[in-house]
């Protein structure tokens, strides 16, 4: 059984110009998990963090 | 409606200023509210009001402000109620029939209640329902972490978290809620223990799941209605 969701991450940015200014930007977007669960009881969740399909 | 006054609260907002009192008490036909050790008053995680323009007017600035409310209930006494840091708030007319003036109708929510939807905040540890009823406390579970879930592994679902001590009544007005503590993973995981174990089977047919939950309020109000009557 698999089910697809939409969910929110935020990009989090740090640049330091030459005064040492430190800016955080922060983008906030939305990607697909795939949560899946195996008649044999595995489990699994995809998404884009995931290293292994 | 037919007998309001035994299925509705009041919501009580008092402030004293210094040539005037305000004290304005609503009507209030929903409320979810949490006791909490350390404070004296109750957190509040939904209300929901009727009155006037102005008295709607209040509540809202009153709830920005993070105002404290004195709530009472059929089933619940006297409890000094507070929404916390951004609160959410909604409100709309009803016009009534024979009334010059529509009613206002408020609904307000509490942070934590607003991040239940689907994908709001996916490390959440606890959720927040508004029925107790087993197959929509699965549904809202699985539909809040984007977990595979079925209709018919709600019973078993239910005796786990209390199994675990994972769901606790609170106080409600118009409905009765709950909330669920757990992470997604923790759910993931009882999901693939009972599997293994074969408490839970995943059918072959492979159709869709289907699913019969309350779909709004009202469903409650009929039944209290039948009850009253």
């Amino acid at each position: 059984m698999a089910r697809w969701e939409s969910i929110k991450v935020t990009d989090r940015f740090e640049e330091t110009d030459e005064n040492e200014v430190t800016t955080i930007r922060e983008r906030e977007r939305f990607t697909q998990a795939l949560t899946l669960v195996y008649a044999d009881g595995t489990t699994a969740i995809l998404d884009e963090g995931s290293k292994e399909p | 409606m037919k007998n309001a006054h035994l299925r509705m609260g009041s919501l009580q907002f008092t402030k004293v200023l210094r040539d005037t009192t305000i004290d304005i008490t609503l009507h209030m036909d929903r409320m979810i509210a949490e006791h909490e050790a350390e404070n004296r008053s109750a957190r509040c995680h939904l209300l929901s009001v009727i009155g006037n323009d102005q008295e709607i007017g209040a509540i809202a600035a009153a709830i920005a402000d993070e105002a404290r409310f004195y709530a009472k209930g059929p089933d619940v006494n006297r409890l000094m109620i507070t929404l916390g840091q951004d609160a959410e708030v909604f409100r709309c007319s009803i016009s009534i029939p024979g009334r010059r003036r529509p009613l206002r109708h408020l609904v307000a929510i509490s942070e934590e209640l607003s991040k239940t939807r689907a994908g709001g905040n996916p490390r959440a540890r606890r959720t927040i329902l508004c029925d107790d009823d087993r197959a929509f406390l699965l549904y809202r579970i699985g539909a809040r972490f984007g977990l595979p879930v079925l209709a018919e592994w709600s019973d078993w679902f239910g005796q786990m978290l209390e199994r675990r001590s994972a769901i606790e009544a609170l106080i409600g007005i118009g409905c009765t809620p709950i909330v669920v503590k757990g992470t997604k993973k923790r759910f993931l995981g009882w999901i693939g223990h009972a599997l293994k174990r074969g408490a839970i089977r995943i059918p072959e047919h492979g159709q869709s799941a289907l699913w019969q939950v309350p779909a709004e309020f009202s469903a409650n109000v009929e039944e209290t209605e039948k009850e009253a009557a």
